[in-house]
């Protein structure tokens, strides 16, 4: 499938431009002797126990591990949605553990698509305007160019007929492709993907997968997280975390359960 | 050891808190709204007991019995009189258990260089009283004369006058020959019967009986007051009658300057005007349940519906029906019994500090308050009750929630249909995505939109039916006051004005025209009413509904006519035509009535006659008001000529009071604001409930909606992008219950003015300004954005990362 979700677009400038697409010579992703203890109560939980990982532009790579290794721990931290009890993470030339959450979110908006295991699409909001809504939160263009911007990348994943389709009309592989536009509104430096394929049946995982090689091949970052070793199998370089520590990080090396 | 389940009932209010504080804080005021019924009826029996005590009068008559002993022309011979002897024989009569004689003075107190007209109530014996007990409350008695001038003051007549003596103070007070005395405040001393006086008229002044015979330089006494066997209307009549046969047969040429007073067992000064407030009760009270019900049974279907998935796994591994519905069950009595309790304390101490301050502010007396336990039983069990019977839909539900439809739900996903609603507001494009976001939300959860919405348009209701019937009320005493014209009136304190004082009063300068009145009292209709003495053309304005107006014939013809109050002639069923007996002074007269009046004035109870033959009934020669109008009505004119009045008349050697028309308006226009504000007040639980209602709402939305929370910060919404969409849902909900508040407050409205106006015996115009609703939807919309705040602030402040995980 060739992609060129990137051109041709319009992209107003902002407050949140200024945090937009910074480009350095170094590795796209950065995260240094990062730590992540989760508290409940009492209770402590070291998710993350001092990793060190860099993700390459255009590089296309794999997190695996078993349940409860902090896999997905990692992608929150490299999205900001959580932050690291120590460590320093860069992603894109931004150190995200120095960010305040408001910051955190403008940053998040223009530089990283996200895709969700359980899709998270909003229930009330059709295809498109689910697909527009990172733009409108980046205050990216005129509503018109949002719009066409979104039906552009719906279209492109193969929903140019689904536009008015609540999350509840859509199958699973569509609603997850509703996600990947969704993701790409911005045009982000960076696409992560929680278990991308973990809810979806085996043809429309296999559909998934190409859809992220895709755009990789179209020079996107793309950092994925997932159980399954032939998809795992798919990317450039796969990062093996167990028990909060990186096991494994370049060729395929997969984990013992 | 608790069972698992009933821990669960627990940890199902303990783990949402702000949930189960917001619906207690409900359920309490609820039912601290249900004691606003035993505010009355709580009133009525301290009332009650403090008659008990004080032995409060069934029939009180006003004899001119004193004896001037200073000028002997005036001396009364005996037919005039009755002898102490003769008082004796009247406490031997039929029914008659007690009678009390006591002379009483209109004079004057003077306090620093403060002087106020007050009643001098003179006590025969302080040690041993009979009728209308007047009890120390703080200090002592005052002595005789003979030991220094000692007064006993009314603790009341700090509402009226002012005089806010405290004991050991040295006060001033006015003799008959003119000069002020100096006086010991001995203490502070009440009975309910005088008590009301000093609340409604003015101070009060308790002295011994010597010195007020001293002061008037007179012996006996001017006012009679029994305690009767049997108070019975019918047996108080009789007896009345009886008393009356006695005294005209040993005193025949006897006067009387008050006509008799039969008080109705049970009543006490102030008790209509409590009891006609009782609509305003039912109507909070009902309002505060009514939200309740909502609040209970939107929190308990929330309840149930986050927890199908545990309902599931309960089902699962072998839970029945009904253990799951004790479960929830618990739940309800756990929030019900705590909001019931604190709602009951919370009741206890609302109605009795509220009773209290009615009684001493309308009746000026401290009552006993004791709180009725059936009231604690009835609150508890209602409390209890609807607590229970709004969780029935839910609990209903949770019984019906099946295995698989339980367990198979996560994420954000929904699998509600989009309504009729959420579809409209698709076209609203031009909308931000957030603001659609919450708009959407609040019309695809229809149900708990519209109970929030319903509580909130509760809460609007009331303050709508409660400003419009304090806008109709304020219209009535409005026109009522401008009805009652005239610039000033003067009165004669004490006496009658004779021909050369209504010539100086119509020579003042400034005085455009002057016109006699007799103010005066008769018996009709079962109570003592205002009958007036008229001329043929008043400066008053009437507003006749039916027959005529007095001619000049009828005044100088003495024509036994009158004019009567529409309330008047409402509740006594008579109309024009009609022929009526009035208890006047001198006795039994029958009158036609020959017109109805709209006015409000005293009511409308009021009872209208021509002045000469007023002065007739009434034993008057003389008029003892006269109505004043001033060539401007300037305020600075009609003060100029109410100040020359009084001086004129105090050069002269005798005492008017003045009331200057425009400052009553005024007085009265701030009373009732403050009416006003109290009844405002009143329906601001439920406005509190509403808003409660509201928090809630909002409150359970953001805990249900977290992950989408964290969905929406993961794509790159800001804190105002999260706000907006629930602020959104919140204003249109707070919208919504506006819209529906309209048509609920107007239907209130009317329902409470004509509730009032049936217990008034009358009907009132409502006054329903445009701009009321449209200063309702501002107030909703600030107080609703200020309500929302804090669920706003734990959706803002909520990381994305712990939104995500939040189950």
């Amino acid at each position: 499938m060739a992609l060129r979700l990137m051109s041709g677009a319009t992209r107003k400038r902002t407050d949140a431009s200024d945090m937009a697409h910074s480009v350095g010579d170094g590795p796209l992703v950065r995260l240094e002797g990062v730590e992540k203890v989760y508290r409940t109560g009492r209770l402590e939980y070291p998710a993350l126990r001092g990793i060190d990982v860099t993700v390459d532009r255009g590089e296309l790579v794999a997190i695996v591990g078993p349940s409860g290794s902090g896999k997905s721990t990692i992608l929150n931290i490299l999205t900001g949605i959580d932050r690291p009890t120590a460590g320093t993470v860069t992603v894109a030339g931004s150190r995200l553990d120095e960010m305040n959450e408001e910051e955190l979110a403008m940053w998040r908006g223009v530089n990283v698509g996200i895709v969700f295991q359980f899709f998270q699409l909003l229930p009330t909001l059709t295809a498109l305007e689910n697909a527009m809504l990172p733009m409108e939160f980046a205050g990216t263009g005129t509503a018109r160019e949002r719009t066409a911007r979104a039906t552009t990348n719906l279209e492109l994943v193969g929903l140019g007929d689904r536009l008015d389709h609540h999350p509840m009309e859509l199958s699973g592989g569509e609603q997850q492709r509703v996600a990947i536009a969704r993701a790409l509104a911005c045009t982000p430096d960076l696409l992560v993907a929680d278990e991308p394929t973990g809810n979806l049946d085996t043809e429309a995982a296999g559909h998934m997968i190409e859809l992220l090689t895709a755009l990789n091949r179209d020079g996107m970052t793309v950092v994925y997280v997932t159980h399954d070793r032939s998809i795992a199998e798919r990317a450039h370089r796969v990062v093996s975390i167990r028990d909060g520590l990186v096991a494994n990080s370049g060729g395929i090396s997969w984990p013992q359960h | 050891m608790a069972s698992a389940l009933m821990r669960k009932s627990y940890r199902e209010l303990t783990r949402h808190r702000i949930r189960s504080v917001l619906t207690i804080i409900t359920i309490a005021a609820a039912v601290t709204g249900l004691w606003l019924f035993a505010i009355p009826l709580g009133l009525d029996n301290a009332m009650a007991r403090r008659a008990a005590a004080d032995q409060l009068h069934d029939i009180r008559m006003s004899p001119n019995n004193l004896l001037y002993v200073g000028d002997p022309a005036e001396r009364p011979s005996a037919d005039q009189m009755i002898s102490a002897e003769e008082l004796d024989d009247l406490r031997a009569l039929p029914n008659v258990a007690a009678v009390e004689a006591r002379p009483i003075m209109w004079t004057q107190l003077r306090r620093g260089g403060d002087v106020h007209d007050i009643w001098l109530v003179g006590v025969e014996d302080f040690a041993e009283q009979h009728v209308n007990i007047v009890s120390v409350e703080e200090g002592e008695a005052p002595t005789a004369p003979l030991g220094g001038l000692e007064a006993l003051l009314d603790p009341a007549s700090a509402l009226t006058g002012g005089a806010t003596a405290i004991p050991g103070e040295q006060i001033g007070i006015k003799a008959g020959d003119g000069e002020f005395y100096p006086f010991v405040v001995s203490g502070l001393g009440a009975t309910i019967r005088w008590s009301a006086v000093a609340a409604d008229v003015g101070p009060i002044v308790y002295v011994p009986a010597e010195t007020v015979r001293l002061f008037t330089a007179s012996e006996g006494f001017n006012t009679l007051e029994l305690k009767l066997v049997d108070n019975a209307p019918d047996a108080a009549k009789a007896t009345l009658a009886e008393v009356r046969s006695y005294l005209e047969r040993v005193a025949p040429e006897m006067t009387y300057h008050d006509v008799p007073d039969v008080r109705a067992p049970g009543s006490w000064h102030g008790k209509d005007q409590v009891f006609r407030m009782l609509p305003l009760l039912y109507v909070i009270s009902f309002m505060a349940v009514a939200s309740a019900l909502i609040l209970v049974s939107t929190t308990m279907n929330t309840i149930v519906s986050q927890q199908t998935a545990q309902i599931g796994v309960m089902k699962a591994v072998g839970g029945s029906r009904r253990a799951i519905v004790a479960c929830y069950l618990r739940s309800v009595l756990l929030l019900g019994g705590i909001g019931t309790v604190i709602g009951t304390v919370a009741g206890v101490i609302m109605s009795s500090a509220f009773g209290r301050f009615v009684q001493e502010d309308l009746g000026g007396i401290r009552a006993m308050w004791s709180t009725n336990p059936w009231f604690v039983i009835v609150g508890i069990a209602a409390g209890l009750g609807s607590s229970v019977l709004a969780s029935l839909p839910a609990l209903r539900r949770a019984t019906r929630v099946t295995v698989r439809e339980a367990l198979g739900s996560h994420g954000v996903a929904d699998g509600r249909e989009a309504g009729l609603l959420e579809r409209a507001t698709r076209r609203a494009t031009f909308l931000s995505s957030p603001t659609q976001l919450g708009l959407r939300n609040t019309a695809r959860r229809r149900s708990r939109s519209l109970a929030t919405s319903a509580q909130v348009a509760l809460g609007v209701g009331t303050v709508l039916a409660f400003s419009v019937f304090s806008l109709t009320a304020l219209a009535a005493t409005q026109i009522t006051l401008q009805n009652e014209s005239g610039d000033l009136r003067v009165y004669h304190t004490p006496g009658l004005f004779d021909d050369d004082e209504a010539r100086l009063l119509a020579s003042r300068i400034d005085v455009d025209a002057v016109q006699p009145v007799l103010y005066s009292k008769a018996e009709f209709g079962g109570d003592e009413r205002p009958a007036w003495g008229l001329p043929a053309d008043p400066i008053y304005d009437y507003d006749l509904s039916a027959g005529r107006w007095f001619t000049d014939e009828d005044v100088t013809g003495v024509a036994r006519v009158a004019v009567i109050g529409r309330p008047l002639a409402a509740m006594t069923h008579t109309e024009v035509g009609d022929h009526i007996d009035l208890g006047t002074k001198s006795g039994v007269e029958t009158v036609e009535v020959i017109g109805i009046d709209e006015n409000l004035v005293h009511d409308g109870k009021f009872i209208w006659l021509p002045l000469e033959t007023a002065k007739i009934l009434e034993n008057q020669p003389f008029p003892n008001v006269y109505w004043v109008e001033t060539t401007s009505p300037e305020p600075e004119v009609v003060d100029r000529v109410a100040e020359d009045i009084r001086s004129v008349f105090a050069a002269a050697g005798n005492s008017v009071t003045v009331d200057v028309h425009y400052r009553d308006m005024a007085a009265a226009a701030a009373e009732d604001r403050v009416v006003v504000g109290v009844i405002q007040m009143l329906g601001l639980p439920i406005v509190a409930i509403g808003m409660i209602g509201l928090v809630s709402t909002m409150t359970t939305n953001v805990l249900e909606r977290t992950r989408e929370i964290g969905i929406l910060r993961a794509l790159g919404a800001r804190a105002r992008h999260v706000r907006r969409a629930f602020r959104a849902e919140g204003v249109a909900l707070a919208a919504a219950g506006w819209l529906i508040g309209i048509p609920v407050g107007y239907v209130l409205a009317r329902v409470i003015v004509w509730f009032f106006g049936r217990a008034m015996h009358t009907s009132f115009s409502l006054v329903f300004p445009p701009w009321l609703p449209l200063v309702a939807l501002a107030g909703v919309i600030v107080v609703a954005r200020l309500t929302l705040r804090p669920p706003l602030r734990r959706a803002v402040r909520m990381r994305p990362g712990d939104a995500l995980r939040y189950e």
